[in-house]
């Protein structure tokens, strides 16, 4: 469970970071602070999401011998 | 006869005179008319129904034509734009007080540029020479500029929103951008390592789902209740075979090892 856990933290920073990196590369164009939230909240829920779902499955038992 | 001729032609000549200086007077008011009218700024906006009419221009561009961020204004590092404001004003909307620049990002103001006091009055212009100063170094993207006029009580008269790209060298030069690659890639450990760590200290074996024994022999599977239970005993149908099985993890018949001294 800590595995997931710290995985879905780093995957949370890394949509925000994503967010803020598109918004400095020019390629997203957030103006509004409202969709401003509404980006930062959506990437880092998808990011904890996969990561720790990631993290989570590499730390699931293997299957035991046959 | 000729008293009558001369009469004639001094009738006619004056009559003619009459006419060419009626015509004059009315042909040089149309003559000074349109020259009065070629004459204004191409620039300068009229009032319409709202009271004020109003063009802004950055660096000679109306700024109505980057109002998307794909067609944002290019700003590079050091450069100043000269943002002009035209405005016309009636008099019922009364004078235009302030000419502002309001820089955003994420929706945030960042900056306020405005124009000097001289730019006061019912019509005119006023000019911004604005860059984008020390934060250069911190940002880069694309931002919202509203350009804004105010009468002297500070409230909005007109505004109009668009967009510059504030580009730094390669992409690059710039704080956050170094900061945010830099978060990056700490992350990026951070979370692989995780994956890393649960991948190489993950339990060998099946599942526990399967409970051992214990709670069969205790009466009832389901007795107990619970979810867990519950799915224990739909997954594993045949508890007692498995109490009588031991499961390859839990290694239960292995032989009391705490009298196994290696004497």
């Amino acid at each position: 469970m800590s595995y997931a856990s710290s995985g879905a933290g780093s995957g949370a920073v890394l949509g925000i970071v994503l967010v803020f990196l598109l918004q400095q590369f020019g390629i997203l164009a957030l103006t509004g602070i409202l969709w401003s939230a509404i980006y930062f909240a959506v990437a880092a829920i998808a990011g904890g999401l996969l990561f720790g779902f990631l993290a989570r499955a590499a730390g699931r038992p293997r299957p035991g011998p046959t | 006869m000729s008293t009558s001729r001369g009469a004639v032609r001094g009738r006619l000549r004056a009559g003619a005179t009459v006419l060419a200086v009626l015509a004059l007077a009315l042909l040089v008011p149309l003559l000074g008319g349109s020259v009065v009218r070629a004459s204004p700024a191409p620039n300068l906006p009229k009032a319409t129904g709202g009271g004020l009419g109003a063009v802004v221009l950055w660096n000679g561009k109306n700024v109505s034509s980057a109002g998307s961020p794909s067609a944002a204004f290019s700003l590079s590092k050091g450069q100043t734009a000269a943002v002009t404001f035209s405005y016309d004003a009636l008099s019922t909307v009364g004078a235009v007080g302030n000419a502002t620049l309001t820089l955003t990002y994420l929706g945030i103001v960042l900056t306020t540029s405005r124009a000097s006091a001289h730019a006061l009055g019912p019509s005119g212009s006023a000019q911004i020479n604005w860059s984008f100063g020390p934060l250069y170094n911190a940002l880069q993207g694309v931002f919202q500029l509203t350009a804004s006029l105010l009468n002297p009580n500070g409230s909005s008269l007109w505004s109009e929103s668009f967009y510059v790209f504030a580009k730094a060298p390669y992409l690059l030069e710039s704080g956050a951008v170094i900061v945010l690659l830099i978060l990056v890639v700490a992350e990026l450990y951070w979370a692989t390592s995780a994956i890393r760590d649960a991948r190489r200290n993950r339990p060998s074996g099946p599942a526990p789902a399967a409970p051992p024994a214990p709670a069969a022999t205790a009466g009832g599977p389901s007795a107990a209740g619970g979810g867990q239970d519950a799915s224990a005993s739909a997954t594993g149908a045949s508890a007692p075979s498995a109490a009588e099985a031991p499961s390859p993890s839990g290694g239960p018949p292995s032989p009391p090892s705490s009298g196994g001294g290696s004497s």
